[in-house]
């Protein structure tokens, strides 16, 4: 294996290819805080959500 | 064996108690909620963005942690929250793209002059990590658009760092060749 510490860690020598697509892609970062307003409380929305999603079958 | 002693350390280096947060969060601890909020919509965002439209993505990210949120109780292994939480956003990605109502691609849409040619090659960018296979694709986005260490996002994803490791360094090697073969960007 080639030395990828850069791409793994972000420490040491950055990769040029790396940092290139890093400054590139940023710009799609995720920063949107939880819209809280829409979500009740973890307890009741247990007895909220009568009808559960496939995942937690 | 030094690399393999290597991603332990790191790994442990990034360790955060995800099931301390989860059970709190399952007690009504809104706050440890936000932490998991803070941790785990980077790994969310990268999944969606793997197969939908920026706009669509971020989206999912909120649906799915809403959903996830009133599901937490029914969650017996919390430390396993990360694929938990992955497989709801895979089923909130399903019903966007079954329900055939996703938005336009906002990152296709024309971007402002100033950045234009950086916004083409983001574009571009992008579309080649889409179209490299899945195993690939959002470890990668993961790493190169939210900006997790490999250890990061073997932490929250729950797959060992090792093939965390092998899937970023093929990943990356069969990216770096289509966008030389393509063109935008200079062999080294």
């Amino acid at each position: 294996m080639t030395d990828d510490e850069y791409l793994w860690t972000r420490t040491g020598v950055p990769d040029d290819a790396v940092r290139e697509l890093e400054c590139l892609l940023e710009r799609y970062r995720y920063r949107e805080p939880f819209r809280e307003a829409a979500a009740p409380t973890p307890r009741s929305a247990e007895s909220a959500d009568a009808a559960p999603d496939r995942e937690s079958e | 064996m030094l690399t393999r002693r290597r991603d332990v350390v790191s790994s442990l280096e990034h360790v955060v108690d995800t099931g301390a947060l989860v059970r709190a969060a399952q007690g009504g601890d809104r706050a440890a909620f936000g932490e998991l909020y803070a941790l785990y919509a980077g790994m969310v965002h990268s999944i969606a963005l793997a197969r939908l439209g920026a706009d669509d993505a971020a989206d999912v990210v909120q649906e799915a942690f809403l959903r996830a949120l009133r599901q937490l109780r029914r969650l017996r292994d919390v430390n396993a929250f990360g694929g938990w939480l992955a497989a709801i956003a895979r089923n909130v990605i399903r019903d966007v793209q079954r329900l055939g109502c996703r938005r336009a691609d906002a990152d296709v849409e024309p971007a402002h002059r100033d950045t234009q040619h950086e916004d083409m090659q983001a574009r571009t960018a992008l579309r080649a990590i889409r179209a490299l296979p899945a195993v690939y694709r959002e470890p990668l986005l993961m790493r190169l658009v939210e900006g997790m260490t490999g250890p990061e996002i073997a932490h929250r994803t729950g797959l060992t760092p090792g093939s965390v490791r092998v899937n970023l360094h093929r990943g990356m090697k069969l990216l770096r060749r289509r966008l030389e073969a393509a063109g935008t960007r200079r062999r080294p």
